[in-house]
């Protein structure tokens, strides 16, 4: 078997009950390749790599690594052939440091006695080695990583697979929560490992993104492969149809101008620390960005306009009336609305129905004081309709809506508030390309209703597509804003990463 | 999976009726029926009738636990508040002031000790375990000082003693005092904005926050829930037995836990099932009897009773992983 590649998966199947999840899949890798693997939401693409990392049992196919064939019926199967996976929500003890946690569950002992004191000064070396020479980064080794960054985190995840001596490392959904920079440093990290013979499977939703550092890309669809061409004869438009099977009506809806009465007025906000200065005023019916990096103020900012917590100094005026926003309570009461980035942490309440969910923020309208069932699925049920949620009724649990469903369930408990001011904050974050474009026209009909948009998102093209205006935080302070229909992405890449100082001598335009 | 259509029983739209321990129940009428067999003494109305009195201030208790642990909370208190409440009722009788003052002040008493658990948890910031427990500790400790150990006895009252002890067409009063109390606290859990909140908090704390909830004042309200109740148990056992004893209560917290636990309210808070509390309170104590009646030494009762928890909580996750 001397050209066998080094992962070789043939005609894998896998049910669930009655669903097929996946059906006669293919997947052949050689080393030193990059396979970009998107699909919608229930495509079947996590399912295809918990089979590959021993989480899942497959019901049909062979699966060989180097020629031989594995078995892989254990993550501890899948570690052994040497596969790691480097799954969305990390997966790190948060209280123990980078080289701990790099070491976890083969910690290098003193001595062959199995109760042997840990080593922690060569842990330490080694962590600190691949870290730094293997990879290339600054990651402090001696700090429990609950105080890391997430992109910090991702690198000792990576380092992790590493040092099992991985040589397939599967990525899902790597770079969902990552800034721009921070990108940029991990797709650096991907062409490394690739020119050190690493074969790596790229699970993302972010298409464009994957065409620049994929050399093939395979595309599932309800359990199937749809397309596994090389990237040479792709575009985002032809990932995109073979996805949904079909073309896409466009991504974003077109603009509709605001309205001319002043909705939200922001003067001299601040908050040590957090956001210094920040001024804007919107109309009814805008739809305004605000971009930046992680840290750069934009989500405290927002939080801070619903009461989370407080700004420290500043006004904030709704329609010309001066509010005060201390309590979450307080914004609410001003028909504020904020809908989480992390929707399963601090949005759903899991236990519960669609039904439950979508009435918790308003449960004015199931009666006064008597909840009633059949006002309950009344709403519901037209809010399902409304927003094309796709789901099993009311009565279904939200943990069995995919995550575009589950968001516009979110979208529709405060939609149920009738909010003057909708704050959304990464509002298509694990969100699928078809459920994205419906919840931009979702949050577009919001706007034409009369209510004022305020969107946070690492998304830059999200912002320009989405928004009137756009702002761009550095460091706590707006340095820009722009128009969004005239603008490019790069403009607001580069205002995110430097301060306004050094724009100057560039472009000498912004002001 | 996105378009996965499963389907799923439908109970028709009503709240509350979903999420209890269905194998519980089974085992609860196969747990009846062979004690009919066994034991024929079982089933007479003097014997059922114990069972249901026995069941009584556990399954009232327990209708205040399940709110706090449906909304992930915990409270070790309610042994001691009912100790503690029912003295100062019987005290205050014997003292010679009327029924209703004697038993508004043990109400009120078992309210303010759920405002002190309460302010203890959410404004201190001290753990719901540790806080009750010192407070458990702390009032055992009042009622040990105030009777040196000694029964407050006397507490004979005909009108007081009617809570306790007479019947209402032939069933027992604290029986159908329990079932109203049941009644209100469904409504109060399922059917108002309160009982919703309750369970947000427990399922998702930092959602609750995040969609206008009160959380601090909602909690605290609970833990006055379960105050009172435990009052309310503390009065009608006191009533009973026409005196208090310092040790009443004791190791009810436990008791309380198990019913909750056993009727299907899962300790993670978010769910919970005031019926299935009802079935886990009475089913301890048709155990109980029913081992007395077969005249199994009592050190034995606690191993069976510390077996059924086991089996209940193993089923209702088994049951939930398959359905999942």
């Amino acid at each position: 078997m001397a050209n066998s590649p080094l992962l070789d998966m043939k005609g894998i199947g896998k049910r669930f009950g009655n669903m097929v999840a996946l059906q006669g899949i293919d997947l052949a890798l050689n080393g030193g390749e990059v396979l970009g693997l998107v699909g919608e939401n229930g495509a079947g693409k996590s399912t295809l790599m918990k089979i590959l990392a021993g989480a899942y049992s497959r019901d049909g196919g062979t699966i060989a690594v180097r020629g031989k064939q594995v078995e892989l019926d254990s993550p501890k199967a899948g570690a052994d052939a040497g596969i790691a996976i480097i799954y969305q929500e990390l997966s790190l003890f948060p209280d123990f440091d980078a080289a701990e946690n790099i070491f976890a569950g083969r910690e290098l002992r003193r001595s062959g006695f199995s109760l042997a004191p840990l080593s922690h000064g060569q842990m330490r070396r080694e962590a600190r080695r691949l870290l730094s020479e293997e990879l290339g980064v600054e990651v402090a080794i001696d700090r429990p990583v609950r105080e890391l960054s997430l992109s910090d985190r991702q690198m000792i995840e990576i380092a992790k697979a590493l040092n099992s001596n991985a040589d397939i490392i599967i990525m899902d959904e790597p770079t969902e929560a990552l800034e721009e920079v921070e990108r940029k440093q991990l797709f650096a990290i991907i062409e490394r490992l690739q020119a050190a013979g690493k074969a790596i499977i790229y699970v993302s939703h972010r298409i464009k993104e994957l065409l620049g550092i994929c050399s093939r890309v395979m595309v599932l669809r309800d359990g199937r492969t749809a397309a596994d061409l090389s990237v040479a004869d792709l575009d985002v438009d032809k990932v995109v149809a073979a996805m949904i099977g079909g073309a896409l009506s466009k991504q974003f809806p077109p603009r509709v101008p605001p309205r001319s009465d002043p909705s939200v007025e922001v003067r001299g906000l601040s908050r040590a620390g957090a956001f210094d200065d920040i001024s804007f005023s919107l109309m009814k019916g805008e739809i305004f960005g605000i971009a930046g990096l992680e840290g750069s103020g934009k989500s405290a900012l927002l939080r801070a306009l619903f009461g989370q917590r407080a700004y420290e100094r500043g006004t904030v005026k709704v329609e010309g009336r001066d509010v005060q926003l201390t309590e979450i309570t307080d914004a609410i009461r001003e028909r504020f609305a904020f809908l989480p980035a992390e929707r399963k942490v601090e949005g759903i309440f899991p236990e519960h129905s669609v039904g439950w969910n979508l009435s918790i923020a308003n449960l004015g309208v199931l009666g006064k004081i008597t909840l009633r069932p059949s006002k309950e699925k009344e709403v519901a049920v037209s809010y399902i309709s409304k927003l094309g949620v796709k789901c099993d009724g009311p009565q279904a649990e939200i943990g069995s809506l995919s995550g575009g469903n589950q968001q516009k369930v979110m979208l529709a408990r405060w939609l149920l508030t009738q909010p003057k001011v909708l704050l959304l904050e990464e509002p298509t974050r694990g969100v699928d390309v078809r459920a994205k474009s419906e919840v931009y026209a979702l949050v577009q009909a919001a706007a034409q209703d009369g209510c004022t948009v305020i969107v946070v998102s690492a998304d830059n093209a999200e912002l320009l597509g989405l928004c009137h205006r756009v702002a761009v935080m550095f460091e706590g302070k707006i340095t820009t804003v722009v128009d969004a229909a005239t603008s490019k992405e790069e403009t607001l890449a580069l205002h995110s990463v430097r301060p306004p100082e050094t724009l100057h001598p560039v472009g000498g335009i912004n002001g | 999976m996105a378009e996965v259509a499963v389907t799923r029983p439908r109970h028709g739209f009503k709240f509350g009726l979903a999420s209890g321990n269905a194998g519980v129940y089974i085992a609860f009428v196969v747990l009846l029926i062979a004690l009919g067999f066994a034991a024929p003494r079982f089933f007479t109305v003097g014997n059922l009738t114990d069972v249901l009195r026995q069941a009584v201030p556990i399954a009232v208790i327990a209708f205040g636990a399940t709110f706090v642990i449906g909304m992930r909370g915990i409270d070790l208190s309610v042994g001691s508040t009912l100790a503690l409440t029912g003295l100062v009722t019987a005290n205050l009788l014997v003292l010679g002031y009327p029924v209703p003052v004697a038993c508004l002040a043990g109400l009120a008493l078992g309210a303010f000790i759920g405002v002190i658990n309460g302010l203890l948890i959410t404004k201190v910031g001290i753990t719901d375990f540790i806080a009750t427990m010192a407070i458990m500790v702390v009032s055992r400790g009042v009622v040990m000082i105030y009777t040196q150990g000694i029964p407050i006895t006397g507490a004979s009252d005909p009108a007081f003693r009617m809570i306790g002890q007479s019947y209402l067409a032939g069933v027992p009063v604290p029986v159908v005092l329990t079932a109203i109390l049941f009644a209100a606290a469904f409504y109060l859990l399922y059917y108002t904005r309160f009982g919703r909140f309750v369970l947000s908090i427990g399922s998702n704390p930092d959602a609750a926050r995040l969609v206008g909830i009160p959380t601090d004042k909602v909690k605290i309200a609970v833990y006055v829930l379960a105050g009172v109740l435990s009052a309310f148990a503390g009065i009608m056992l006191t009533s009973r037995l026409e005196s208090a004893m310092p040790e009443a209560g004791q190791g009810y917290e436990l008791d309380v836990i198990a019913a909750v636990v056993i009727g299907g309210t899962g300790l993670s808070g978010g769910r919970a099932t005031l019926f299935g509390t009802v079935v886990g309170a009475v089913l301890m104590a048709v155990v109980r009897n029913g081992l007395n009646l077969l005249n199994v030494n009592t050190f034995w009762h606690q191993v069976v009773i510390g077996t059924i928890i086991l089996v209940a909580v193993a089923a209702d996750r088994f049951n939930r992983s398959r359905k999942s």
